[in-house]
């Protein structure tokens, strides 16, 4: 690491990452402990890095995105064994007050805190499948929207602070009824910090564990389409995946279309049929249940999005967006899956 | 690229078959006609625009012989360029969007062959289908133009595949002709996605798309005014262009009759929103119609028993010509429409024209602009179809319904339940040289995967694979040899 703030040019627009090792956990429980030397074993030289033109201007490369992921569990719950990925893309605009003057001139193609993209990856490693949401324009390719209306999760804000180690990175959602996450990155101790909290009826559960963040650049996107797309990508065997696509245009006319195809051992065949219907009880902003189906598929998804968990209420604090938690329903046992979440935050699509 | 180069050309099927080379500057004089089809012709001719037809199937063309038209000139070669340049299907994807496709799928920089890039109506260009979506087939390595395509997939749900393309739009321009392109797709869309990979919609697209059409302006209107067709597609097997010197009309009916030139801009019905702009695809159709009655089909490219082939043709002279023409300088192609109780073979197809909903289509087609110079009239009955290159047409039936045409001579064997095996037309090794067709294999009713869509289940509505029982009571060496001699064709 390069104190002071500017880093080292020279690593080109390669990803970055900032890598926490497991010696960070809390608790040495012994399957979180598993869990790190899984990461650590994907990431044996565990370094903390920043991209190259994070402090610096980006004349070249006017997109960012952030990627943070961890492995988190629940100490109230034994039965709780989850990895969760979420990727938030945002561009980079320094806030006021900000000591480094570089940053203030950032030529970042979006606002602070717009959200270009969003993917929410949860996996259960006692039935080892997992769900993956997938909310992005551009025909999902990554790139992110320009939209007027920039979308945020909650009032998730990248906070950059110039003083002790110099970086000091965290994310936090005011939705305290509800959730607090809280994501730090000490550049001191080259350690990521995971607490995340969840409210779930007028109970907290605290979770802990291990993350890292990627940092990105690149050029500057295309405008906005026309279109927005939803993909939701559920993994239904450790070599299979269901995933559906939906699209609906901005303007809100014509149609909403629905396509879908089983990914097995790489091979993709396009399924008949294939359904996306939600629910919404009256009152509520985000659908209350998505049920994805196909014909000839065995299996309906739903992915369940009680109304006393998040936000589903109009009158959120400060007029804010938030995330929304789902959660999913096997279609092997149709029991609700304990602690399978996936964030969702409709914001992404304009709402 | 696949994403909606098979969503619109498949209503090019409209330019089936046309007369041959008796052409007169008159669109309406009759050559040859027989008695009951010129009265036929004449009393639809003679329709006026609030008429109404008083018998029930008055307005249906006779069975048997169809007479001969006469057509409107046209020069040939400016009829290529016209098919591969001009703007007859103005509406589409924007180019650049188009391109940025072609990168994420990585395929060729080239436009592909059943594409032409035409200005729309805001300036920019775009990319639209032209005919050879449905009407061209890269076969051993070279593109056969006039080969119906049997391999493309409608089995999508094309208005999803446009719809995704609206991603990438941007500004105005791109958006308008994205959108125009796209509502119209997702109007016609429900009645075009077909069961199975190969077999085309053409019928459907055609009648939705009237429904879509003011009959007096030629106008889209967002709601259909007419009754829309089924939501389950008759199937067709797409025929050759290359056999339309011999027809005397268009379509397994034999429907699309007078001016062939006109009938054939039922490919421009998707984007055309005035008179005035089919006025304009009238000037060069002419042109076009002269070009793919010039095509011939391709030689069997395998060897060939001429000696065997010799005693098939006596096979085939006896069994086959009397129906289907003689190549021999016996009887040439008779033009035969065979009615459906003497043919046997699915119904569907006939029926969704020739009933209420039919009639109404029909009524609208011949009341329009098309009307003034060409008739729909369908017939209660398929026509029997020249069978030059018919080696190359695989599957057969109107509906592609019999893979090879060794099973087609043997309906004992013809498979209920078959699955496409061939994913390139370009593969010597994909053609079955015994019993002519595309290699296959049969599977077991019901044990198949329902979302398979290169499954072809004759237990479909519409995809029946009877009828048509001649060759049944040859003896395996006399059907040998009439599929040596087929090959000849």
């Amino acid at each position: 690491m390069t104190s002071g703030g500017v880093l080292p040019q020279g690593l080109g627009n390669v990803d970055v990452l900032a890598l926490l090792s497991s010696s960070v956990i809390s608790d040495p429980e012994r399957g979180t402990a598993d869990l790190n030397n899984r990461i650590a074993d994907s990431y044996p030289n565990p370094s903390l890095q920043y991209a190259t033109q994070y402090y610096a201007l980006q004349p070249a490369y006017r997109f960012e995105y952030w990627v943070l992921a961890a492995m988190v569990r629940d100490p109230n719950s034994q039965q709780w064994r989850w990895q969760e990925d979420q990727f938030v893309r945002f561009g980079v605009k320094a806030r006021d007050g900000t000591n480094h003057a570089a940053v203030e001139q950032s030529v970042s193609a979006w606002e602070f805190g717009s959200i270009v993209g969003h993917q929410s990856t949860t996996y259960d490693f006692s039935s080892a499948r997992s769900e993956t949401f997938v909310q992005a324009d551009r025909l999902a390719l990554g790139f992110a929207e320009v939209s007027e209306n920039s979308m945020s999760i909650g009032s998730t804000e990248l906070q950059v602070d110039g003083s002790g180690c110099n970086s000091v990175m965290s994310i936090d959602s005011p939705a305290a009824q509800h959730q607090s996450l809280q994501w730090q990155v000490d550049t001191c101790v080259e350690s990521l910090l995971i607490n995340d909290t969840v409210f779930a009826s007028n109970t907290a559960s605290v979770l802990n564990g291990v993350g890292w963040v990627n940092h990105s650049y690149g050029q500057l996107p295309n405008q906005a389409g026309a279109v927005f797309i939803e993909r939701s990508v559920i993994h239904i065997a450790p070599d299979q995946q269901l995933i559906v696509e939906r699209s609906r245009r901005r303007s809100g006319q014509g149609p909403v279309t629905v396509s879908g195809f089983i990914k097995r051992a790489g091979v993709e065949q396009r399924l008949r049929g294939v359904q996306w219907q939600e629910e919404q009880l009256p009152g509520n902003r985000f659908p209350t249940m998505i049920t994805i189906s196909a014909d000839g598929l065995a299996e309906a998804w739903q992915l369940n999005v009680p109304a006393d968990v998040l936000n589903q209420r109009a009158e959120s604090p400060a007029g804010q967006q938030h995330g929304v938690l789902a959660t999913s329903t096997a279609p092997d046992n149709n029991e609700p899956r304990p602690g399978i979440v996936t964030l969702y935050p409709r914001t992404l699509v304009g709402s | 690229m696949r994403l909606f180069g098979v969503v619109i050309t498949c209503l090019i099927l409209s330019a089936c078959n046309n007369t041959d080379t008796t052409q007169t500057t008159s669109g309406k004089s009759n050559i040859g006609t027989s008695a009951s089809a010129s009265a036929s012709a004449s009393a639809s001719a003679s329709l006026g625009k609030e008429a109404e037809l008083e018998t029930s199937d008055s307005w249906l063309s006779p069975l048997g012989s169809v007479p001969e038209y006469s057509q409107r000139p046209g020069d040939a070669q400016r009829g290529r360029e016209a098919l591969f340049n001009e703007s007859y299907v103005n509406c589409g994807i924007p180019e650049r969007v188009f391109r940025q496709l072609q990168t994420s799928f990585q395929t060729s920089n080239d436009l592909p062959f059943s594409t032409n890039r035409v200005i729309g109506k805001t300036g920019i260009p775009v990319v639209s289908s032209n005919c050879l979506s449905c009407h061209g087939t890269s076969l051993f390595g070279e593109l056969v133009i006039g080969l119906g395509n049997e391999f493309a997939d409608f089995t999508q749900n094309p208005s999803a595949l446009v719809e995704r393309a609206g991603a990438l739009v941007q500004g105005a321009q791109e958006v308008a002709e994205w959108e125009r392109f796209a509502d119209r797709i997702a109007a016609i869309a429900p009645y075009i996605q077909m069961e199975t990979v190969g077999v085309n919609p053409a019928k459907n697209l055609t009648f939705a798309l009237i429904a879509h059409r003011d009959v007096d302006t030629h106008e889209w209107l967002p709601e259909a005014r007419l009754p829309l067709p089924s939501t389950q597609p008759p199937p067709i097997s797409v025929p050759p262009w290359w056999r339309m010197s011999k027809k005397h009309a268009l379509f397994n009916l034999a429907e699309a009759r007078e001016d062939h030139a006109r009938m054939m801009l039922a490919a421009s019905m998707l984007c055309a929103d005035s008179i005035a702009e089919l006025d304009n695809i009238d000037q060069y159709a002419p042109d076009i119609r002269a070009y793919l009655s010039s095509l011939e089909p391709p030689a069997y490219p395998f060897a060939i028993d001429t000696a065997l082939a010799d005693q098939g043709q006596v096979e085939y002279e006896r069994l086959c010509a009397d129906c289907h023409g003689s190549h021999a300088g016996g009887l040439p192609y008779p033009n035969r429409l065979i009615a459906i109780e003497d043919i046997k073979t699915d119904p569907e197809v006939m029926l969704s024209s020739t009933d209420e909903r039919g009639k109404r289509y029909a009524d609208w087609f011949n009341q329009s602009w098309f009307g003034q110079r060409s008739l729909a009239a369908p017939a209660l009955g398929y026509i029997a179809p020249p069978l030059d290159g018919i080696w190359a047409t695989a599957p057969y039936l109107h509906n592609g319904s019999v893979p090879t045409l060794a099973a087609l001579l043997e309906p004992k064997t013809r498979p209920t339940v078959w699955r496409h095996l061939v994913t390139d037309t370009n593969d010597p090794e994909s053609y079955n040289t015994q019993d002519l067709g595309w290699r296959h294999e049969r599977l077991q009713a019901g044990s198949y995967d329902l979302n398979d869509t290169r499954v072809y289940d004759t237990n479909r509505l519409g995809y029946a694979n009877s009828g048509h029982t001649m060759g049944q009571e040859l003896s395996p060496e006399q059907r040998l040899a009439l599929l040596e001699y087929l090959k000849t064709l």
